[in-house]
């Protein structure tokens, strides 16, 4: 049923019977095969689930998956000790993305190159030298103007962290410990960066090879002044069900640079009579936020922006604003068929936020979506096979590519499918053997290289792998003018100077498509070392 | 406890209904931290004070002196918190009254203990994100708890701090199936129980004394072959949704060891829209199966049954959904009396680590009703209200007080009648050479937590008895009625005194203090 499903998908209608997979994994440091991994592929067809195989290797490192439907597949490795994507090839330090099963041709000798994962230890000790227990200790990496948060865990009674997983590149390390009961004005634990400052500016990277463990570091947190902002809910909010009001960092306007690094983490339980009082914030940009939880849903109910400086904040009063309940429509705009029921629609908070909302789409096209706060979302679908997202509509305003806002109240939207979708295929070339083959990137023309990449056309994930032989190919496309770029490696998120971004674009390739047609594109790979060269940190 | 936590409650909420303008001037609350082994002050201590959702706090010098400060009225409960001692809590709950000074407050902390070790598998290979936890092994009438855990590192390691003393099981759990090369032969992990065993009665436990750490231990898992149970929930409601039920694969016959999600695939659990379900794969063993119904509330068991998997797959297994149970009921006195019947507090605590139902709510008259019931096994609670004790829980004629509610078979439940005795025996006396710690007495009602505190004359009184035999002994601590297990009360078992209480008798008995130091060294 799954296969079929998946022949039907992906059009290729020459498949007669599946195939098989089979190969070694080996650790790319040292050439030798790796037992007892559990790999497992995943394929790209979408609707309406991904087919998952799994195998494990053997002793001599050797795989093999039986009965491979034909198509993409994306490869995850999982054995402690190592990265869970492996290697592209032994020569490149770029991951794998993909690589195609196609219809009637074997993959036999198959290598996967495991890399062996970069590890940072140590401990958090407070000013006296004294392991400071249940502090968090936060791997981040500078992008795109802010500190992005990779892994992270609590230190144990001892102090002690052990931070695993990671890949080899430059990273900063950030530790806080709640002071929760600090009386305000008085000193409390901020924020510290290894090895002990409070601000970026302090901070100290470790850079970490392939399969490397850090010396042991020592982060000693530094005591700065908290403060206490405690106010009054005014409004209706849901008496029987947790309420809770926190502190989520704000980015400040204009910077642009990543200077410290706050945790949300801050807040305090909603009391019967509305008051709130959240302790030991340290200065900074926040959002005070009300959140509710029930029935397993979390809806904000109410935000505004307090900037926190060197005294408490006392009677702030903060509105409930009830979350909306919006009515959802999907219309199909144009001849055919077109599967919209059980189409999965989901917004997410465009900036810090818990609140997200998710609806069904019914058969008659209709959903809801609950708990919507008054906010700046992104929404997240995918659109049905052969059809493309002509525009969404929220209240009565077009936001195709501007992202929806809530925050008049809207009630109603509306996404138009057209039932003639464009299509893109190309190849890319590489400059070396050795080049990963990477991936390629697509930007409606006119729209800013956009801070995360995902976001930028609603329905279409605007990223495709390139496989093995070179091919990509994007589907469910609107008819326009659009851009591309094949780069060997993308761990960036969205460039950060200006003049990064313009030697970007003038590398982009234009394309113009009409609707229901396929166009075609030839790329040339920028290559890890080029885009390094652009300013973008790649690590390693 | 409870009535306790009910008056804060209120105290709580009369709290902010007084004029806001002047409000009540603050108090301070002072007093020591010491070690409670050696009596040496302890540093760096965090003192908190709570009060519903407010909390105070201070933290000691190298005195242990600790001093909170800007305390508004009310009653306290005192707690002190330092890594590498187990959370203390101050023997009662203090009051501070407007613009009061309180002091000499001294708060014990006993250190904790560490269990640490390494999961490994059948090659010594380190067992990566194996979830380690610590199974009290006491085998008193509480119930069975799961205590510390925590996930092993990439290199196979855990450690477990802030462990209390006492005797743990300590249990290694993988996730997940993975598929032998070459085949498509499933197998997975099953639980561990150190050293090396499958369940509980080949396992050794640990035992910690107050501060004593287990250090090095090796998990040794097993690779077992894994296969999946397969059938089809049958009699379910149309509207009820479908998608509101789940299938639930449990171990049965080894404590309360949680089974595994069943469902498509890894994860899922949802049934598919005919009713048929494939749990994941699970190792051969004895299994009850249970379709939970999810909707408003806790999830409810609307039908049960139990299979043994053996090396193969079991297929065609059929389960029955049920609707949920009403259960009615009446509260009664076995006399003419005022008592408040309304104030009896009744609750069905699953067997099971699964989340508790509601509270109950009984009328003025005695009378009660309790929705969406599963269809599973129930221990009664019942707290009665002052100046009662519960006498008999009937339901068509046949005592349940002991024994629970057996609900797996039933389609309907006659009339729960329970039963308040007017004249509850009181248990009072004098422990010897004591000025705190607890009294706890054993009877032969479950559940039964009955402790009472001693004053700081060494005396105590528990009252709201039901008539029968009681074991009496007093502790040093209240953490340390979760240290007598069978083993522990042997140790001291001359420190017992046997009290026989009929109805309406006010008994009187000397008991002598078992120390922390009794329980460590009579081995």
């Amino acid at each position: 049923m799954r296969y079929l499903a998946l022949l039907l998908l992906s059009g290729v209608l020459l498949a007669q019977k599946p195939l098989s997979v089979t190969g070694t994994v080996e650790n790319v440091a040292t050439g030798e095969p790796v037992a007892k991994v559990n790999l497992s592929l995943r394929g790209n067809n979408p609707n309406p689930a991904p087919t998952v195989l799994w195998a494990t290797s053997d002793a001599e490192g050797k795989f093999s998956f039986a009965d491979v439907p034909a198509g993409s597949y994306v490869v995850m490795v999982e054995k402690a000790g190592f990265l869970r994507i492996p290697l592209s090839s032994k020569e490149s330090k770029a991951p794998m993305t993909t690589f195609t099963v196609r219809p009637g041709a074997t993959l036999d000798k198959m290598t996967f190159y495991l890399q062996p994962h970069a590890v940072i230890i140590g401990r958090v000790v407070d000013e006296e030298g004294e392991p400071v227990e249940r502090a968090t200790v936060q791997v981040v990496v500078p992008r795109n103007g802010q500190l992005a948060p990779q892994q992270g865990m609590t230190t144990n009674d001892l102090g002690e962290f052990r931070i695993a997983g990671l890949m080899p590149g430059k990273y900063y390390l950030v530790a806080q410990r709640q002071s929760m009961g600090a009386p305000s004005g008085k000193l409390g634990y901020l924020a510290t960066f290894y090895p002990s400052s409070s601000e970026f500016t302090g901070a100290t990277p470790i850079e970490l090879k392939s399969g490397q463990t850090s010396t042991p570091t020592q982060i000693m947190l530094r005591r700065g002044s908290v403060f206490k902002v405690s106010g009054r809910v005014v409004g209706a909010w849901p008496r029987g069900q947790n309420s809770s009001v926190s502190l989520l960092a704000r980015r400040t306007p204009g910077t642009g640079q990543a200077t410290t690094f706050r945790w949300g983490g801050s807040q305090s339980a909603l009391k019967p009579d509305g008051s709130f009082e959240i302790p030991g914030a340290s200065p900074g940009d926040y959002h005070l936020v009300l959140i509710s939880f029930g029935n397993g849903r979390v809806a904000e109910l109410g935000r505004m922006p307090i900037a926190v400086a060197q005294a408490d904040l006392e009677d702030i009063t903060l509105q409930v604003q009830p979350p909306l309940k919006v009515q959802g429509k999907v219309r199909v705009d144009g001849e055919g068929e077109a599967q919209v029921e059980g189409m999965s629609i989901s917004l997410y908070p465009s900036e810090a936020g818990m609140g997200m909302a998710m609806g069904q789409v019914s058969a008659a096209g209709a959903f809801e979506l609950n708990d919507v706060s008054r906010l700046a979302y992104q929404v997240n679908f995918r659109a049905p096979a052969n059809t493309y997202v002509k525009k969404i509509v929220v209240g009565d305003k077009e936001v195709t590519a501007a992202g929806l806002d809530f925050s008049n109240g809207a009630t109603e939207m509306e996404i138009v499918l057209g039932t003639k979708p464009a299509k893109l295929t190309g190849s890319v070339k590489r400059v070396s053997e050795n080049q990963a083959p990477g991936r390629v990137i697509l930007l409606p023309e006119g729209m800013a290289f956009p801070e995360r990449l995902f976001m930028s056309l609603p329905g279409v994930m605007p990223i495709a792998p390139v496989d093995q032989e070179g091919s990509f190919t994007f589907s469910g496309l609107p008819p326009g003018k659009f851009r591309l770029l094949a780069v060997e490696d993308i761990q960036f998120d969205g460039p950060k100077s200006k003049e990064t971004i313009e030697k970007l674009e003038a590398k982009m390739t234009k394309v113009e498509i009409a609707e229901g047609a396929t166009g075609t594109a030839a790329l040339v790979q920028l290559s890890r070392k080029e885009l390094a060269e652009f300013g973008l940190d790649l690590g390693q | 406890m409870r009535p306790v936590s009910l008056l804060l409650f209120c105290l709580f909420f009369a709290l902010p209904s007084g004029n806001a303008q002047e409000a009540p001037k603050p108090g301070a609350v002072s007093g020591r931290v010491v070690h409670g082994l050696t009596g040496e002050p302890v540093r760096k201590a965090v003192v908190t004070l709570t009060m519903q959702r407010t909390t105070v706090q201070a933290t000691t010098g190298s005195d242990g002196v600790f001093r909170v400060v800007q305390v508004q009225p009310g009653e306290y409960r005192i707690s002190a918190n330092r890594p590498g001692f187990l959370r203390a809590t101050y023997q009662s709950a203090v009051k501070v009254e407007a613009g009061q000074s309180m002091s000499g407050i001294e708060i014990r902390m006993n250190p904790q203990s560490v269990v640490a070790g390494k999961v490994v598998d059948e090659d010594g290979d380190p067992v990566e994100r194996a979830f380690v936890s610590l199974i009290s092994a006491r085998g008193t009438t509480l119930r069975r708890g799961q205590m510390q855990s925590g996930a092993t590192n990439d290199l196979g390691e855990f450690r477990l701090a802030g462990v209390p003393p006492g005797r743990y099981f300590v249990v290694a759990r993988r996730e997940g199936t993975f598929v032998a090369p070459g085949t498509a032969q499933e197998y997975g992990y099953p639980p561990t129980y150190y050293p090396s065993a499958r369940d509980e009665s080949g396992a050794a436990p640990v035992v910690l004394a107050a501060g004593q750490d287990a250090m090095g231990l090796t998990i040794p898992m097993r690779r077992t072959t894994m296969q999946r149970i397969r059938g089809r929930v049958e009699g379910m409601k149309e509207s009820a949704g479908r998608a509101g039920y789940q299938v639930v694969a449990t171990v049965r016959g080894t404590g309360n060891t949680p089974g595994f999600r069943g469902g498509f695939g890894a994860g899922g659990g949802r049934l598919r829209p005919d009713g048929v379900f494939e749990t994941a794969g699970l190792p051969p063993g004895s299994y009850t199966l249970q379709v939970m119904q999810f909707a408003q509330g806790p999830p409810v068991t609307v039908g049960r049954v139990n299979v043994e998997l053996g090396d193969t797959p079991l297929e065609n297994v059929i389960l029955y959904a049920g609707t949920p149970l009403e259960i009615s009921g009446q509260i009664r006195t076995d006399a003419p009396s005022q008592v408040n019947l309304a104030s009896t507090r009744i609750s069905l605590d699953r067997s099971g680590p699964a989340p508790g139902m509601p509270p109950v709510t009984v009328k003025a008259d005695g009378t009660f009703a309790i929705r969406r019931v599963g269809r599973d096994l129930f221990p009664l609670n019942v707290i009665a209200p002052q100046g009662t004790y519960v006498k008999s829980i009937t339901v068509g004629g046949q005592e349940v007080l002991l024994t629970g509610l057996d609900l797996t078979a039933a389609d309907a439940v006659a009339p729960l009648d329970i039963l308040l005795g007017t004249k509850p025996a009181t248990v009072n006396g004098q422990v010897k050479e004591a000025a705190a710690g607890v009294v706890w007495l054993i009877g032969a009602t479950p559940n039964a937590r009955l402790v009472a505190q001693i004053n700081e004359r060494g005396g105590f009184s528990l009252g709201g008895l039901a008539p029968g035999e009681y074991r009496a002994v007093a502790l040093e601590t209240a953490e340390m009625v979760n240290e007598m297990d069978a083993e522990n009360q042997r140790k001291v078992q001359g420190k017992f005194e046997k009290v026989k209480v009929s109805e309406g008798e006010n008994v009187t008995v000397t008991l002598t203090l078992v120390t922390q130091k009794d329980l460590e060294s009579a081995n």
